[in-house]
């Protein structure tokens, strides 16, 4: 079932899957009628390796492989969809059959499908490093330095759990003019979790990272030990920690991964299906100020090796830089095919599908908010009372009514301008159309996250990234158990 | 495609056979078929209707004290055969640890439950895509018809499908369980001077003749949404907390997390070495039982193949038992609790089943009638509940409570305690849990926790 390695011409990829260009054709004769608008063929090939360490021991190594194809027609706002993990001949005419057994049936016609170029859309990361192919060995040792390096931050440090994730991820994806997109992914991912422990007191500390590149991902520079450090340096620090005030406080979020408050706060509710469908509290709002004039977001799928870049998105559209919010006013929702064809507007490249069983849905790549003029130390010395807050657990939002909330996993009290205790179960949360006004410095200090997370919608997990300068909102409300 | 991929049982004993022959010392795996499809509707007319098949092989192996696991969905022979050996092959080269293995043979030995779950509804395959949509459209209707403010919808589906779980395990044990559900929901929109809101129902069952009507899901729906219009954001204060049906089952989870062998033995969990001590009010009593006939997460045999038992987790308010697999049981030097659950990907882990606590005897109505001044909880959201530390701080959703009656939703409020404090406070419990969730709880009333707002 393998390639020989390195070898990813279109026929070559086509027959992984035991499908050539005649059998795509009859497919495609079989999905497509007079009346249906729109249609695609998405195969998919995944393989995915991990090995995980806990009490200081590799107990586990995986190997997972998945395949299968989803066939969709599309008639105005109405979708049929298949997917099977069986893929030959009958199954593809079965599935298109039954894809298309939605869209009002009649017409009919013969189909040919051109193998186009091997990749379309950009060259954001590299096939041929595949961290498949890195030996186990390299790994399970990867794994042993980690428990090492963390335990002996402090001893403290009780447990130590880590795991290496790699994936390699081919995907062809057979338009309706008969275009075929293929695309490798690679996607690797570290995870450090660390517990210590004082007397009863016990915290946990994380950390991690990866994106769209090779195993070596993690040896380039410090990488893989500041991963390790910052899990057992988080755990520690909690130990110390002060419970979380609540009310309503003056909050000033660090650079990076903070950003997941732009994913949950505006990212979902532009979605371009909410939005078309009325349910969002961003619908109507194209132009209006939805944001103070210091804040401009975008979201991009085009940084080459980031969680969140795709060269195409899975519906075989090149990726792009989206606008979403310039100088405090809403510029553009996020798109896939069909809600861009129902809106009347391009698609933006972010019709994405968490795997072959699953029709695309607009979703986000990259999401960040630009770099302002602002001292990032300033913005600290300007706040009199407050919370500084660095990282986050998850967050979730609810588009109709804007409410949103995140977890803040290592945060601060700002007393005078100053940082000064450590506090744990903060937890935020906002009003998405209002959250933005309230912003009243941007730093300079703009960064991307380390490459860590994954969005759910609709019970469809994808990865993303976030990224944010420095800054200050006022008035956000906190969750503690401190009044 | 492969002949082995029509036979579970041939595919896993051919699994089975290949890792033995590659070296592998003993092995279980896993395949599971299913069929599903899903029709969606929304303001009335089709949206989307999505048929899947799907079939999977997991495999778990052992070379001594050593073990690796594989999953895929591809049954050619030459790549299903290279994958085998090279996951044994991986097997060698990972730590060794005496704690690994299959269970005892005399345990796998205990025939299973000798009464018919009723898990599988043969008359659920004859549900056609255009009686499903027809059922998504009563409901949809049935909540937009019952108030002008309701406006817009994210529309109504119905999701259904069986599925077959075969394992086997080199010890010569071959089981198979087929089972079968239907899921309905809705969720309609609201809005009035501006403001949006919305929320849904939901109807699940094993067989199609379960699922109940409709039209009383929509009308549940509408219910939900209306009642979140006007919602103001509440003062911060500390007051008397009661979470609904729904939020008290997700915090009878944070209840199942803790208690979960895979957590304990790491020691990553505030209830480890609690065993045997108080851990809520005397009149709390939680099962977890996979006996019950037609239940959501009820299984006659568990992840390893071991015939399952009922067990009493929580009797008096005294922590009675975790929930363990082999693995895990041997970590703490206990026995398992025939709690193993799997995917197709990764390794066997302890998992609840129909994790129940038991009703109380007042109504929601009397548990509220008794609050002066506190709050409803009818959503929760946010990933701020770690049930290693205990800390416990949420999003949530609600409704004002003023002598004793609603006075009006709250909203953009977060609610926190920490988990052991907030279970021993329990100080009410109401007779409502719905016995549609695997992990069901009655609404119950936490005698004070902090509520953030303004």
């Amino acid at each position: 079932m393998q390639p020989p390695n390195g070898d990813h011409s279109p026929s070559t990829t086509l027959a992984r899957f035991g499908v050539d260009e005649p059998a795509l054709g009859r497919a495609l004769d079989a999905l497509l009628g007079h009346q249906v608008d729109d249609a695609d063929m998405y195969f998919e090939h995944i393989e995915s390796d991990s090995v995980a360490l806990d009490e200081g021991l590799v107990k586990r190594a995986a190997r997972a492989v998945r395949q299968g194809v989803g066939v969709r027609a599309v008639t105005g706002d109405k979708t049929g969809y298949a997917h099977s993990d069986e893929i030959d001949g009958a199954r593809l005419l079965e599935a298109a059959r039954a894809a298309r057994a939605i869209a009002d049936a009649g017409g009919q016609g013969t189909h040919t499908v051109a193998v186009a170029p091997a990749r379309a859309g950009h060259d954001l990361y590299p096939v041929e490093a595949a961290a498949l192919d890195v030996p186990l060995d390299d790994r399970l040792d990867l794994l042993s330095r980690i428990d090492v390096l963390a335990r002996a931050y402090d001893p403290r440090v009780k447990q130590v759990q880590a795991s290496v994730a790699t994936d390699r991820r081919t995907c062809v994806i057979v338009g309706k003019d008969g275009r075929v997109v293929i695309d490798e992914r690679p996607l690797v991912r570290l995870n450090v979790m660390c517990i210590a422990v004082d007397g009863k007191n016990r915290q946990v500390g994380s950390a991690g990272g990866g994106g769209r590149a090779g195993f070596s991902f993690f040896l380039e520079g410090d990488r893989w030990q500041h991963f390790v450090r910052e899990a057992a340096r988080q755990a520690i620090l909690k130990l110390d920690a002060v419970d979380s005030p609540a009310g309503s406080m003056d909050v000033v979020l660090g650079p990076g991964w903070p950003g997941i408050l732009l994913h949950e706060a505006v990212g979902h509710g532009l979605e371009g299906d909410f939005n078309r469908k009325g349910t969002s509290a961003f619908t109507g709002m194209i132009g209006k100020e939805v944001a103070s004039p210091l804040v401009s977001v975008v979201d991009d799928g085009t940084i080459p090796g980031r969680r969140g870049s795709l060269n195409v998105d899975d519906e075989g559209t090149p990726t792009q830089r989206n606008v979403l919010i310039e100088g405090g006013v809403l510029k553009g929702y996020l798109q896939d095919r069909l809600n861009a064809r129902l809106s009347g507007v391009a698609p933006t490249g972010n019709g994405r599908r968490e795997s072959y069983a699953d029709a695309p849905m607009p979703r986000m790549t990259n999401t960040f908010m630009l770099p302002g003029e602002s001292d990032p130390e300033e913005i600290i010395k300007g706040v009199s009372r407050g919370i500084y807050a660095v990282s986050f657990g998850g967050g979730q939002v609810d588009i109709t009514s804007g409410k949103f909330t995140f977890s803040g996993s290592e945060a601060y009290l700002i007393e005078d301008g100053k940082i000064t205790a450590p506090v744990k179960g903060a937890t935020f949360i906002g009003n998405g159309p209002d959250v933005l006004k309230r912003v009243v410095a941007v730093g300079h200090d703009l960064k991307l996250d380390e490459g860590i997370g994954t969005c759910g919608k609709d019970g469809q997990s994808v990865p993303v990234g976030v990224g944010l300068p420095t800054i200050r909102v006022n008035g956000l409300t906190v969750g503690g158990v401190s009044v | 495609m492969s002949e082995l991929a029509h036979d579970p049982e041939a595919l896993l004993a051919h699994a089975l056979e290949v890792a033995k022959r590659a070296g592998a010392t003993a092995a279980d795996g896993l395949v599971i078929s299913g069929r599903s499809t899903s029709a969606k509707v929304r303001l009335g007319e089709t949206e989307k209707v999505q048929q899947s098949r799907e079939k999977g092989l997991g495999l778990r192996v052992f070379v001594g004290d050593r073990s690796a696991t594989t999953s895929t969905s591809d049954f050619q022979r030459a790549s299903l055969e290279a994958l085998i050996e090279r996951t044994v092959a991986a097997a060698r080269v990972t730590a060794e640890d005496p704690f690994a293995g299959l269970p005892d043979e005399a345990l796998l030995a205990e025939p299973p439950v000798d009464v018919d779950l009723e898990l599988y509804d043969p008359d659920l395959a004859s549900l056609d895509v255009e009686a499903a949509l027809a059922l998504a459209r009563r409901a949809e209707a049935a909540a937009l018809g019952a108030d002008p403010r309701l406006v817009n919808s994210e529309g109504a589906e119905v999701s259904w499908g069986d599925s077959e779980v075969a394992f086997a395990t080199s010890q010569g044990i071959m089981r198979t369980r087929r089972s079968s559900s239907v899921s309905l929901w809705t969720t309609p929109m609201a809005e009035e001077n501006g403001e949006k809101q919305r929320d849904h129902w939901w109807a699940h069952a094993r067989h199609l003749g379960d699922l109940g009507s409709p039209e009383a899901v929509g009308e549940e729906a509408a219910r939900r949404a209306l009642r979140r219009l006007g919602a103001r954001k509440p003062k911060t204060a500390k007051v008397p907390v009661i979470f609904e049906s729904g939020v008290a089952s997700r915090f009878l989870g944070t209840l199942a997390g803790a208690i979960n062998g895979g957590a304990l033995y790491k020691d990553a969990s505030y209830l480890c070495g609690k065993l045997g001590e108080r851990v809520a009010p005397d009149f709390v009593e939680v099962t977890d039982d996979p006996h019950i006939v037609r239940g959501p997460a009820s299984r006659d045999f568990d992840s390893e193949g071991i015939a399952t038992r009922p067990l009493v987790i929580v009797r008096g308010g005294v922590l009675e038992s975790y929930v363990l697999d082999t693995y895990t049981g041997k970590k703490l030097g206990m026995a398992t609790t025939r709690g193993a659950r799997r995917s197709l990907t990764g390794t066997p882990g302890p998992g609840t089943s129909n994790f129940w606590m038991k009703n109380g005897d007042k109504s929601l109505e009397e548990l509220i009638a008794e609050v002066d001044n506190g709050l409803l909880v009818t959503d929760t959201f946010g990933f701020g509940v770690s049930t290693v530390t205990g800390d416990y701080s949420q999003g949530a959703v609600g409704l004002w409570i003023e002598n004793g009656k609603l006075a009006y939703p709250v909203n953009e409020l977060t609610i926190a305690g920490s988990l052991p404090d907030m279970w021993l406070a329990i100080d009410g419990l109401a007779n409502d849990r719905d016995p549609r969730r695997g992990t069901s709880a009655p609404s119950l009333r936490i005698r004070q926790m902090t509520v953030a707002g303004s």
